[in-house]
């Protein structure tokens, strides 16, 4: 009889909640090691250079001679910081086509460094060139 | 007037309850803003750089390391190679159909990846992107 009584007195029993949060951190681990955020690798990445045209109208060509920017135009030499002056040289309104020359110290960070300080100076239509072109 | 105290067990839940709404909070914010990708065969360091446009729909992608190896959809191939790779894309009706991002490290020389480009072009191709991060 006690024992009865005891069983109607027990509070009723609880859902743990323990093995809920065992389910949500393994999920929470298994996205975190198996997701990539975006801001990792595909946002910001585009980097469109032509490399063929046909019959451009005009091609203007700058050699890059180092990492930090140093550049030449039609036989004159220019330093990093000149590169606002380059929509000057030429006209960019046309279709024309802005071929750069890299000289053999250059990496790929160096060209797209100088490539992105043309664009900032709204030179977009900028080519690479390569051995065929 | 006769308070109860709360069980020991009672408040230990309650305690946890933020938490749980914390951990819910970043498992949601990692479905939505996640996105599972097959990770590249072969990391590299890509250059930075301050364009925020992002690449449409880029489905072929062409790793150059800075051992000038190169991996066209995680799978390795070389430049002889590579322009009858290109051809050979299932999901692909014109090889100037193909937007290809190239991944090149960022300590590649250029002459280095000069010949890529110039095989790229032979293939066909008249475009490519070249990645990079935000810098």
């Amino acid at each position: 009889m006690s024992k009865l009584t005891a069983a109607f007195n027990k509070k009723p029993s609880r859902v743990s909640l323990v093995p809920l949060i065992d389910v949500v951190f393994i999920l929470l681990l298994f996205f975190l090691l198996s997701t990539q955020l975006n801001l990792l690798y595909d946002i910001n990445v585009e980097f469109p250079i032509e490399i063929h045209t046909k019959d451009p109208p005009e091609i203007y060509t700058l050699v890059l001679h180092d990492n930090v920017g140093n550049f030449s135009y039609s036989g004159n030499r220019f330093n990093a910081d000149a590169v606002a002056r380059v929509p000057t040289f030429f006209d960019t309104t046309s279709d024309s086509i802005i071929v750069i020359k890299s000289d053999d110290p250059v990496n790929v960070q160096g060209l797209i460094g100088f490539v992105d300080r043309l664009y900032q100076n709204g030179i977009t239509n900028v080519s690479i060139f390569e051995n065929g072109q | 007037m006769k308070f109860e105290a709360d069980s020991p067990r009672t408040h230990g839940d309650n305690a946890v309850i933020p938490l749980i709404n914390v951990v819910f909070l970043i498992l949601i914010f990692l479905v939505i803003t996640g996105q599972i990708t097959n990770s590249d065969v072969y990391k590299v360091e890509l250059p930075e750089s301050v364009s925020q446009s992002t690449p449409p729909d880029i489905t072929q992608t062409l790793i150059v390391n800075e051992e000038r190896q190169l991996y066209l959809n995680n799978q390795a191939t070389n430049l002889s190679e590579l322009p009858d790779r290109l051809r050979e894309l299932d999901d692909v009706s014109q090889i100037t159909d193909i937007k290809l991002l190239i991944k090149a490290d960022a300590g590649l020389p250029v002459s280095d990846l000069r010949p890529v480009l110039t095989s790229l072009r032979e293939a066909g191709l008249q475009r490519v992107l070249i990645a990079t991060i935000q810098g």
